[in-house]
Order: structure tokens, then sequence, then C-alpha cells
């Protein structure tokens, strides 16, 4: 069997996996009243929740940034895990314990003012499409190869699936589906990772592949992968880093609390009722991210090797030493359709250079060599993960399972954002501002409007993303860290903070990383229209437009705070509320006995 | 038996009945066949047609009786209950058990009609120049023309369109299996969700194969044709 | 007419507002009518008719929508479409199955309109209260299905009228209605009926004219007589009597007179029962007596069925039945066990709380006992509630399954253990919670010191309002019993062997309209009980539009009634009653009501995921 036949045999299994286990558990939940009263075992929850957790930003391209940033990009792995110990240990409790479970709710009430609601609102529409959009990326990635399209084409077939899939609910709130969608993603993330392994170095699991020693035993693998790109002028693997060391502390800072501010993610410590229950859940959750989060680098260093490999079949220098590019592999010619990879003939010599041509130490010898620049004109990071299995030659079935893992991921995150963009959008703007009087229906149908215009507006942005998927999320989180993170913090740890400050802090945290992002990556991330440029030279200590979030939310801490000292301070009943929810669930009622 | 009408009818029904007109005897028969037949090629809905149910009280023309007619009109494609007409007819024989519960009409009732020679100059008055509608012509056509021949002597005709033929078609046209039952007015209308009636006598069936046809018309003709108004009498008759 | 088109004339006698003409009104239309047919996708009407009509459905539905493709109004089966009559409005909907109508001429229509005045009026109201109608006209239905069998005027009058000559004398007329203890008497002439003599007639036509009491009767009496059949059903005797403003009617057999219907016989027979079984409770003495009593219950509830009576007032009935029950078995309970040591509630849930009671459900019930209770008073309070809860079982309101219970005792507790138990569900709402909150958060004080109940809600309605995660979660738990409509539109029937093939209208239809107005309740810190009131009171707070409001009220009167109607028909053939309708009960006009109203439940239930499931 072909592999396009095997591709559309797994997504089509997959995805009826999926919808028949949504229909079985909305014709099971009808049962007798009685019967009904078991809860879902939290480690099927934590699952659940990983499956939420995880976006096409996890999957498809944070290894793929690993493969071509190397240590550099280990920020994603700190500041997304730190930041999902931080919510699960400082915010979530409090904010379950507040009665809220919404973030605009919560600062609606805390900050006893409408304006905050409606600001804090704002403040997620735009992280959370701005989020949607690095899924976007990712949807079309996975459709332009799973079609056998180019990139755009993808991406449009894409926006119509989302469509689709969100307003039949994203098959969302049914935990058994986003268990099921957990069970495919690892699978396709961890197996061809596990053959890879075996392959490079012989250890099945790629933890401890990536430190072991090449499958001939002649050196360690990183000091294999470090000599390689080295050798082709490319900054050592294993030091790289992204910027300066500022930048990777603001950069991780950023996605660590930029988590908190995103809506999706809470959620899902409040749907378990049970507080001990809750724990459990983010504690087994957090078992099943680490699963695909430390496969990650494995997969990101073994493919970048493969790829080396690939292309420079021999010692550096010699003629014969460069793949032919007549005798291309395959997936070579698969993702040139796409427009995601892309060659050109510089030395006219029919072989394929693939080497750093930024480099000026490294420049003397390439033109010794009669090289006239790098070929590989545009290899993009996110297709990495789904060329993976290809590049390493693995059957058929691995790669369709790669692609079904990869459209699990980014549909369930995007239609999960999508909802509650269409939610917040119809339901805090549309009835709490313009229309209060608008009724259920026309509301419901304002949500599917509203739910049309954002896929749309992502799939807009989607054609020229700003980053790689996982950089356009960095921005979101960025977004969301400069805006919600400091307003939940002061709200639940500074009682003085008032609405003034609130909004006003708010408001200038995320026009500050806003202008910041447009400034170097153009307005509205169109091309062209950045005056900064997206030169490093201009970066504000050198601090990248996808790590200012963590700047922004130091501006909004500042301006909160000094607001709310020059201005009156907040209702006695509501620093009283402040204090309360600090106070342990139990003791309070432990008092009264 | 090959008859000379036989071969006319493939010249046309307006045809076969100047041929007709010129040999009839009877003033009745004259006065029916004096009106033209509407043009084949008119629009379906410019022709009024004559839905016309007969109850018997048997299969068989030679031996059994015409107990009861119903007819109703359809014009612009509309049934127009105005037109309604029943009428019960006098037989001298007693009618059998069987057909007693069919029909509901029972000997009392059939007191009140009228004999078959005063009731059939009407029957032909309310058919002249028109096309006749009937479910299972064969039946219909069978009794009207031995009453015409034994009465006036002269064959009977009239473009018709028979629903059940239709419903055949339009089956067969599909290539879908079914049985003679599926054919049955009763059993087609079922298929089309349309209301069962209870009373069966022949108005009310004459009115349920109207409606029964006015149901199929779309069956027959693609439906982007029957917007533009271009179907013809001629894509029905039988 | 011709006698074979009966059936189309009985077919547009069905259809209102057509019901209200005169038979030989009726009797002229058929032959006045054009049959037509649509073809579902077609436009409805033909945008070139010369000749404005009305349009009756005779099968088939067709769809109005506007502009934005929202569904305005459904036809079906037996409606009617009187635009091209009414306003000369151009307003075209399209068949949505092959639809078959008679057309009825406008003129035809100006002119019945004119003739009659109830049927004009039909025309006077906006179409859009057709569900509102739909509702009513099943309560005709049902007076017709089964009063036929029941409630005929010849069972209500239980003696053979008076009858004196036309010429005795008033004073002697008027000593026959003092021996004979009536308030009427019929008059003859020539043995042939010529009047009515009534109270009224000697007091205002005969005293107060100073007429001479030895005048004949025929100078004061009525005799613009109205009569009534025996056959004549129950309602339509008390239409004529409302009509006409009159008391007494007389009933003929056979022309005949054979009794004299007074308003104090309907009346007795339409609303005392209730009263009558509730004062027959307070003055039982024992169990058994009760239990007696409670036997009258399903036929109670049949003849408020037939009486036309609304759902929402059926329910309301039984369950002050119910609390009648309760309370004398109480009074019982206290007289056996000594007078209570501290003061309590017994506090009635489910139905039986928010007045939906249809007879002889499951009990679910609860004890909130004053805190100064002391340990040693929990023996007294095991015997009391032992004593009712078996009290009521044996009246045939079966222990409740789930053993929500005063006599266990988790639910016979004192007040402030009450509050911590709804305070630990509002905290943390696990699934078991979710399911008693639905039960206990229905509570509606019975019998002893309603205070206790009272200050319980207040505190359990300030937390629920606040407290978001406990209102998503009851909304997750209001969304399990869905409507059983199809991805088509069609009906879900129940699958299991013992009911296969119906609809569970009180879990598909009721309970998620229950629900719904449950968490609008808690959200909004509502304290009504009553799903009515809860649904109104919502409103009113903003938290339901008007439009979903009456949607919703409609929706749970008009499947409430078919449920209704359906024990009543099971009650009355002496079957168990259930909540399984089939679709083959339904007629064509009431599935699509039917859909109409699961459309609205879903609607609701979508509003609420997406309100709650991923904000």
């Amino acid at each position: 069997m072909d592999l396009q036949t095997v591709t559309y045999m797994f997504v089509g299994a997959t995805f009826a996996l999926y919808i028949g286990i949504a229909f079985w558990a909305r014709a099971s939940t009808t049962g007798e009243f009685y019967v009904a009263g078991k809860g879902i075992h939290p480690v099927a929850n934590g699952m659940a929740t990983a499956a939420d957790w995880m976006s096409a930003a996890s999957f498809i391209s944070m290894a793929g940034l690993i493969a071509f940033n190397g240590y550099g990009a280990s920020v994603f792995l700190m500041g997304w895990t730190g930041g999902y110990v931080l919510l699960a240990l400082l915010l979530a409790p409090y904010l379950r314990k507040f009665g809220k479970f919404t973030v605009p709710e919560f600062i609606g009430e805390r900050y006893y003012s409408r304006t905050a609601r409606v600001v804090a609102v704002i403040c997620l529409i735009l992280a959370s499409i701005t989020y949607v959009i690095g899924q976007m990326k990712g949807i079309g990635v996975a459709f332009s190869r799973f079609l056998e399209t180019d990139y755009d084409t993808g991406l449009y077939i894409g926006m119509g699936i989302v469509f689709i899939y969100s307003v039949m609910g994203g098959m969302k709130g049914i935990t058994y589906t986003q268990i099921a969608q957990y069970c495919v993603l690892i699978f396709a993330y961890t197996v061809p990772a596990v053959f890879i392994s075996l392959n490079i170095t012989g250890n099945p699991v790629p933890q401890l592949g990536i430190l072991s020693t090449m499958a001939d035993g002649s050196t360690y693998m990183m000091d294999k992968l470090n000599l390689v790109v080295s050798e082709l002028g490319f900054n050592e693997y294993t030091t790289q880093v992204m910027g300066s060391k500022l930048n990777m502390f603001a950069y991780t800072l950023t996605l660590m609390i930029g988590t908190a501010g995103l809506p999706h993610v809470i959620i899902r410590f409040f749907t378990v009722p049970k507080v001990k229950d809750a724990r459990a859940t983010a504690g087994w959750a957090l078992v099943f991210i680490a699963i695909l989060y430390t496969t990650a680098p494995a997969v990101g260093s073994m493919a970048r090797l493969n790829l080396m490999n690939t292309i420079q079949t021999g010692p550096v220098g010699e003629v014969t030493a460069n793949l032919e590019y007549d005798k291309r592999p395959q997936w070579f010619k698969n993702w040139e359709s796409t427009g995601l990879l892309k060659f050109e003939d510089k030395n006219g010599d029919g072989r394929i250079q693939y080497y750093n041509d930024k480099n000026m130490d490294f420049a003397e010898k390439a033109d010794s060599y009669g090289w006239k620049g790098n070929e590989m004109v545009k290899v993009d990071r996110d297709i990495m993960v789904l060329a993976n299995p290809e590049i390493a030659n693995l059957p058929n079935w691995v790669i369709a399972l790669v692609v079904a893992g990869g459209l699990a991921a980014a549909l369930s995150t995007a239609a999960g954002l999508l909802l509650a963009i269409a939610s917040s959008i119809s339901h805090d703007l549309l009835k709490g501002i313009f229309k209060p009087n608008i009724s259920e229906r026309d509301e419901l149908m304002a949500g599917r409007i509203a739910m049309a215009g954002a896929i749309a507006l992502a799939g807009y942005f989607g054609l020229h993303p700003p980053d790689f998927a996982a950089g356009t999320v960095a921005i979101a989180f960025g977004l969301a860290a400069s805006s919600i993170f400091p307003a939940l913090m002061m709200g639940i740890f500074n009682k003085k903070v008032n609405r003034t400050g609130a909004v006003a802090g708010m408001i200038t945290g995320i026009s500050i990383t806003m202008l910041y992002v447009f400034q170097h990556k153009g307005i509205m991330f169109i091309p062209g229209t950045s005056f900064l440029g997206g030169m490093s030279p201009n970066w504000f200590f050198g601090i990248s437009p996808n790590a200012f979030g963590c700047i922004g939310a130091l501006a909004n801490f500042a301006v909160a705070i000094g607001v709310s000292k020059v201005t009156a301070p907040p209702p006695e009943h509501i620093q009283h509320l402040v204090e309360d929810i600090r106070i342990p669930a139990g003791a309070k009622t432990a008092a009264e006995h | 038996m090959i008859r000379l009408t036989h071969i006319y009818q493939l010249l046309g029904k307006n045809f076969v009945r100047q041929r007709l007109l010129s040999k009839a005897s009877s003033p009745v028969m004259q006065h029916f066949l004096s009106k033209a037949f509407p043009d084949k090629k008119k629009f379906i809905d410019e022709v009024v047609i004559v839905s016309l149910d007969i109850e018997t009280t048997g299969l068989d023309p030679d031996k059994d009786k015409i107990v009861s007619i119903g007819l109703v009109e359809i014009r612009h494609l509309g049934i127009k209950l105005q037109s309604c007409w029943h009428q019960i007819i006098q037989t001298k024989k007693n009618i059998p058990e069987q057909s007693i519960v069919i029909h509901q009409i029972t000997d009392d009732q059939i007191k009140t009609g009228i004999s078959i020679e005063q009731a059939m100059p009407l029957l032909l008055e309310h058919l002249k120049g028109k096309v006749m509608l009937v479910h299972n012509a064969k039946l219909e056509l069978g009794f009207i023309n031995k009453i015409c021949q034994v009465l006036y002597a002269s064959d009977f005709v009239i473009p018709v369109i028979d629903t059940q033929a239709l419903a055949r078609r339009s089956l067969d046209r599909r290539n879908s299996a079914y049985n003679t039952s599926d054919l049955r007015l009763f059993n087609l209308r079922c298929a089309r969700h349309m209301p069962a009636y209870k009373a069966h006598n022949a108005l009310m069936d004459a009115i349920a194969t109207a409606e029964l046809f006015l149901a199929m018309l779309n069956d027959i003709v693609p439906r982007c044709e029957m917007d533009k108004g271009k179907a013809r009498l001629a894509d029905f008759l039988s | 007419m011709e006698i074979e088109l009966l059936e189309i004339r009985n077919f547009i006698k069905r259809c209102s507002p057509f019901d209200v003409l005169d038979d030989f009104v009726l009797d002229t239309l058929p032959e006045k009518l054009t049959i037509r047919y649509f073809r579902r996708g077609h436009t409805f009407p033909e945008i070139n008719t010369q000749e404005k009509s009305l349009y009756i459905i005779r099968s088939g539905a067709i769809e109005f929508r506007d502009q934005a493709g929202l569904l305005n109004d459904k036809l079906a089966e037996g409606d009617i479409f009187s635009q091209q009559c009414i306003v000369d409005s151009s307003e075209s909907g399209i068949a949505v199955e092959d639809t078959l109508v008679y057309l009825l001429p406008c003129e035809l229509l100006a002119q019945l309109r004119k003739n009659a005045d109830v049927f004009n009026r039909h025309f006077n109201r906006s179409i859009n209260e057709r569900l509102r109608d739909a509702v009513k006209h099943t309560h005709a239905e049902n007076m017709r299905d089964l009063s036929a069998m029941k409630l005929e005027v010849s069972g209500l009058t239980d003696r053979l009228p008076v009858i004196v000559d036309q010429a005795t004398s008033i004073q002697q007329a008027a000593k026959i209605m003092t021996k004979e203890q009536v308030s009427a008497i019929l008059v003859t002439f020539d043995n042939q009926l010529c009047g009515i003599l009534t109270d009224r007639d000697i007091r205002s036509r005969c005293v107060a004219e100073a007429i001479a009491l030895e005048q004949p009767v025929s100078l004061i009496m009525s005799t613009d007589l109205k009569t009534v059949k025996d056959t004549t059903l129950l309602s339509e005797a008390l239409l004529a009597m409302t009509r006409k403003q009159v008391q007494h009617l007389p009933v003929l057999k056979n022309n005949a007179p054979v009794g004299i219907l007074t308003t104090a016989d309907v009346v007795r027979h339409l609303s005392t029962s209730p009263a009558l079984i509730a004062t027959d409770i307070g003055k039982a003495i024992s169990l058994q007596a009760l239990e007696r009593i409670s036997t009258r219950l399903p036929e109670l509830q049949l003849q408020l069925s037939l009486s036309s009576a609304t759902a929402k007032h059926i329910g309301e009935v039984i369950a002050s039945i119910t609390d009648a029950i309760t309370c004398r078995l109480l009074e019982l309970a206290e007289a056996r066990y000594g007078a209570p040591p501290v003061k309590y509630v017994w506090a009635a849930g489910g139905s039986q709380a928010r007045n939906e009671q249809t007879s002889h459900s499951d009990q679910d019930n609860a004890l909130i006992i004053s805190d100064e209770f002391k340990p040693e008073h929990a023996a007294y309070f095991k015997s009391l509630t032992q004593f009712v809860s078996d009290g009521l079982n044996a009246c045939g309101y079966v222990y409740c399954p789930g053993n929500a219970m005063a006599t266990n005792p988790q639910w016979c507790q004192p007040l402030s253990v009450w509050q911590q138990t709804f305070g630990r569900w509002i905290n943390s709402p696990e699934p078991k919670a979710l399911m008693l909150s639905s039960i206990f958060f229905d509570l509606r004080a019975v019998y002893g010191d309603f205070s206790l109940l009272d200050k319980l809600q207040h505190s359990v309605l300030k937390r629920t309002k606040d407290s978001q995660l406990f209102i998503s979660l009851m909304v997750a738990n209001a969304l399990t019993h869905q409507p059983p409509l199809g991805f088509f539109r069609n009906f879900v029937l129940v699958q299991d062997a013992t009911h296969k093939n119906t609809l569970n209208l009180k879990q598909r239809g009721i309970i998620p309209i229950v629900d719904i107005a449950r968490v609008l309740a808690l959200k909004t810190g509502i304290s009504a009980i009553s799903t009515v009131d809860r649904l109104n009171a919502a409103f009113e707070s903003e938290a339901l539009s008007a439009e979903m409001r009456d949607n919703l009220l409609d929706a749970l009167e008009f499947i409430g009634s078919l449920r209704i109607r359906h024990q009543a028909e099971q009650i009355r053939t002496g079957v168990g009653v259930d909540n399984y309708v089939s679709p083959g009960e339904l007629s064509g006009l009431e599935k699509s009501h039917l859909k109409d109203s699961f459309a609205i439940i879903k609607t609701m239930q979508q509003f609420f995921e997406s309100r709650y499931s991923s904000a």
C-alpha cells in the first residue's frame, strides 16, 4: 500500500475513533438517574488534560526548533513546563477557591468593575487569536503534507475542517475523546523516536539514546552532532543559545507566566470537582506531558543529524560528498511540493550544499570548495517532526501515524480556543456591552459567526505567520503574560490594587508588548511594515519580540501598583475577599468547631 | 383481435375522434365527439383534466355493471372540488355481497340512483374535449367502451393519463424492483406520505387519483423543466 | 355537498378555527375548495396566484424563514395560512415536505368571518401564537377523545326534572319548588316543553313586578329555552351556559327532558373534587382511611385532564393533595409519638416540591430540625419519619430508589448540618453531590416550622449565586438528558425491550426544562421552586430572554399536556401509568409541535453548553 493510502486510513480511522467515542459518551450519559455518580479517574483526567495542553506548537513545532536551535530552543521546554507548575501550584487553587473559573469573571469580580472585565476579555481574545494563528500554521503544514498540496491550499482546507470541528463542539468536554487523542498523539510522537533512536544509538529509549554513544560505539551521539554541524559552519549544537543569556531568561519567563493567562488551560483544573482529585489530575498530567517533552530533544537532535547526513554524505569539501539533487529522496520531493522546503542550485553543480553562509569564519573555506552560498534556501522548522520518520526511512504506517497525531494536536487545541473566543465575543462583549437583551438563539448564532470570523482572521495571518508555530504561540503567551498574569497575581496577593490600577496595568502591559512585537515583526504581522526590522541589533537589551512579554508584565505591575497608590483603595469587602481566598479551604470550617 | 381503431390510435386521438365522428349515428356520441381533444403539445397546466373513478360489481365489462361514477376536474394544476360529480347507477341485478364491502354502497342507496342510459350522456358531457385521468385505465376504459358499443354502437375514445402507468414507468426508469401491489392507488399514496382516505367511493378515489397525479407530475418530468413550465400533455399520455 | 366529500369536511372541522363553525356552514365548504400540491423545495404559496386564498395544510409541512435563514414559523397538518387574505403580504415559505393543501378563496373567508364572531376573532390574533394554540388545541382534543366516554352531561344530573303545566299558578309552582328543593322547574304545554321557571324568575318577574300569585307560570317563565342533549359533553354545556348566561340547562333525551343541569352541578364536577378530597384527608383518622382516599388520586388526575385543565394546574392540584396527605400523616404521627421535642420542618423534594406532580410518583423528602436538637431526640424523629414515610408508601408514593427520604439519617439533620452539607456540595460538586443537588435544591416546606427551610434556602442561594464552578457542573449535569431529536429533526426512539419505539416525555422532555430552570434559579439566587416561577423569575433578573422564556414555558406545557393525556388514557384503560409515548399516539400536528418543543430545549442546551463548557 502506498503512503498516501495508509495516511488517509490512519487519519480517517483516528477521527472516526474520536467521533465514535463522542457519540458513545453522549448516548451513555442519558442512562438512569440514580446510576450516575462515579467520577473519572485522575489518571484518565490527567491524560485528557495533557491532550488539551499539547497543541500543534508542542507536537509539530517544538522539536523542529530544537533541531535547528539546539540548546537555545530549550526555553520552550523550560518555559512551558514551568508555566504548568506555576499555574497548578500558584494560581489554580486560589482561583478555584474564589469560585470563578474564567479569568474575566475573576477579574471583573476582584476589581469590582465591568471595564476591568471587558479589558481582560479583549486581552484574552488578542492572545487567543494569536495562539490560533500558531495552530493554523501547524494545521497548514500537516494538511499540505497530508493532501500533498502546497502550504496555502493546505491551510484553506484546514480552515474549513477546523470550522466544522469547532461547530460540532470540537468534541470538547468529552474526556474520553481527549484521552483517545492523547494516546494517538503520544504514540505518534514516541514510536518514530524509538525507531530512530534504535537506528542511531542502538538504545530504544530516546531519552537515553540522546545521551548514549552512536550505534557503532565510536563516539557520543551529541559529540557527533556537534562535529557534523560545526564542520558546516553552524553553531555547536549543545552550546548555541537564542540571542543572549538575558533573552533566554526572558523568553523562558514569558512562556511561564503567559501560561497562567490562557483560559483554555486553567479551566481544566476546575472541571474536576474534588480538590484532591484535581491535585492528582495535575500531577498525572505533568507525567503525561513530560513523556512528550523529554522525547522532544531526542527527536530534534536526531532529526538534525539524519538531515545533515542525508545531504552531506561524506567528508566536507569533497565534491562527491554532497547529495546530487537528482538523487534526492522522495520525502525531499514531497516537501518541496508544499513549498516549505526549497533548493536553489547557486553554484550550478547539481549537488546540494547545506551550510551556514552567514558564518564569516567558514566563508573562506566554503569559497575554496567552490560553494556559492547555502543552497537550502528554505527549510521550514515546522516540517521536521512530520518529515522525521521519512528522513529516517521508517515504514509507511509510522509516517501516517505522525500525520494523524499532528492533526489531532492542532485541531483539538484550535477548536477549544475558538470555542472560548466565540463565547467571549458573543457573551462578554456582545451581550455584556452592546445588546443586553439578545436572545439565547441569537447569542448562539453570534458565537458561530464570531468563530467563523476568528478562523478567517487566524487563517489570513496563517498565510504569512510571524514565526514558526511555536514562535507564534510564544507571542500569544507574551500577550497573555503582559496583561492577564499580573492582574491575576495582584488580584490574589495584593489587596491594595484597585480597579483603576488593574485596568491601566493591563492596557500598559499589552500595549507595550504589542508595540514591540509589531515594530519588529510588522504591524498586524504584515511583512514590510516593521519599522525597526526584525534585526537583533535593534532589540531592547537584546530581548527578542517573542520574549518581550515579561517586560510588558513588569510594566504592568509597576503601572498598576503606582496608579493604585494615588487613587482610592478598593472597597472593604473586596480587601476581605482577597484575604479570605489565601486562607486554606479547610482552615475556616475547622475554626468553626 | 387487431381492430382498425388500434391502428388509428397511432395517428392520435383527435384523428380517431374524427373517424368515429364521421361514422357515429347516435346524437349523444356525435355531441361527445364534436369537440376536439386538447393538443398534445399544450402545457400540462393549460389542459383541463378530468379525474375519474368508477365502482363496479366486478372486473369483467361483459358481465359486471357500473355501480357508481365519481369525477373531479383539475384546472391549472388545482383540483376544483366545485366540479365534483358523483352518480350512483341503478342496476337490475343485486350487487354481490363482496363488493358491498368494498364500495359501501348498499342496495338501498342504489335505488336512489339513475339508470346507466341516463347517466352516460352526463358522463360524456363531463369528458367532452378533455383529458381523462384514471388510476389503472384499463378497467374504466373497458367498461365505458363496452357501454358505448351497446348504447351508441360506437367505440369510445379519449386521451388518457394513467397514474398507474406513470408510476410503473418511473419505477422502471429507476430500475427498482417492485411488486404489483406497490402500484395500487393506496400504496402509491402511502409511499408519498399522502393522507389515507378512509372512504372508498368513486368520488373520493377520483380526488385521491387527482392528488396523486399532482404529486407525480415532477417524477415524470425533470424538475428544471417543470419550473420553466415546459411539461407538455404528451409527456403524460398513455 | 356531495355526501362523499364528508371526509374533507371532517378534516376541515378539525382545523382551528373552522372547528367553531356550525355544521351547516361547514357542509358548504368542501365544494368551494381547490386542492393543490407543493413539492418539497417549492415556494409556498405560488408567486403568481391570481386568486388570493386561505390555505389549509392537509399533509406535509411548510417552513417560513427570515432573510438570515432563521425559522419564523412552521405549518403542518391542520394549520392554516391566511396571510393572503388578512394582510396583503407577499410572505412566502418553502415546502419542506411534499405538501397537500386546500385552498379557500379569500372572498369566501370574508363571508365566513362576517357571519361568525368566534371564527372571526381567530384571525385578529397574531400567528405567532401558534404553539400556544396547540397547547389549547391539545386540551380540546382531550375533551373530544376521552370525555365522550366519561363526561356526558347525562351522568351529572342526579334527579329527574320537576315538570308543571303552563297553566299552574305561580304560587303552586313555588310550593312545588320548595317541596322538591329545586331552584328551577320545567314548564310544558300540551306535554311539550315550552319554558323554564327559576328562583330568579319568581324574584325578578313576579315579586319585583308585583304580579299576582294566582297568575299562570307561563306569564313569568323564560321561554327562550336553551337545551342540551344528554350526550352533550360537559365542557360544551359549560360553554353554552357561560355564553348564554344561564344557570340552568334542561337536558333532553329523545326530545324528552331527563334533568336540569345547573352551574352547581358543573362546578362541583369540575373543580371541587380536589377540594373534597382534601377535606376528606383532613378528616381521616387512620392510615387506612388515607390509603382509601389516595386511591382516588388517579381518577382525580383523569378528571382534571378531561376537564381541560393545564398540565401546570394538574401538577399543582396533585401536589396539594400530596401535601395534605403528608400533613395528615405528620399529625397522626405526632398524635402517636407525642409533641416534637424541638421544632422541625418536613420538606418535600422533587416534583412535589415543584408543584409538578402526577399521581403516584416516588416520595422525595427531608427533615430539617432546629439547632436545639440533642442526640437523645434522634429516636423520636426516627420513629416519626418512619411512620410518615411508610404511610406515604402505603398511599402509593413508593419509597425513593435513591433513598432520598427523611428516614435516611443523612437527610434528617439539624439546620447547621444541612448548611454544611450544602456547602460541601457547592464547594466540591462531585457527581453524587450533583445528583443529590437536583433533588435537594428543590425543597418546599410542607409541615412544621417553615422558617427553618427559609433560612437554609437563603444561605444556600447566597453561595450558589457566586460559585461559578458549581454552576458550570450543574449545567453539565443539566445537559445529560437531551431531547430525543436526531440530526435530521427525526425522533430518536427508546430502544430498550420494554418500551421499544417510544419517546420518554418525562426524562427527555420535561426533566431537561426542569434542570435548565433549576440552574437558572441557582445562578441568579431565585428562591422560587416551581419551574414556571423559576423561568419567569429568571427572565425578570435578566438571566433569560423573553423569547426563550416564552418558548420554554410553551414547550413545558405542551409536553406536559401530552404526558397528562397519555397517562389519562392509561388510567382509563387500567394500565400502569408511565411516561413512554409512542409517536403513533400523536397526530401529525402534535408530532410537529413536539419536535418544535424539543428543538427549543436543544437550542437552550446548546446555549448553556457554549456558555459554560468552553468559557
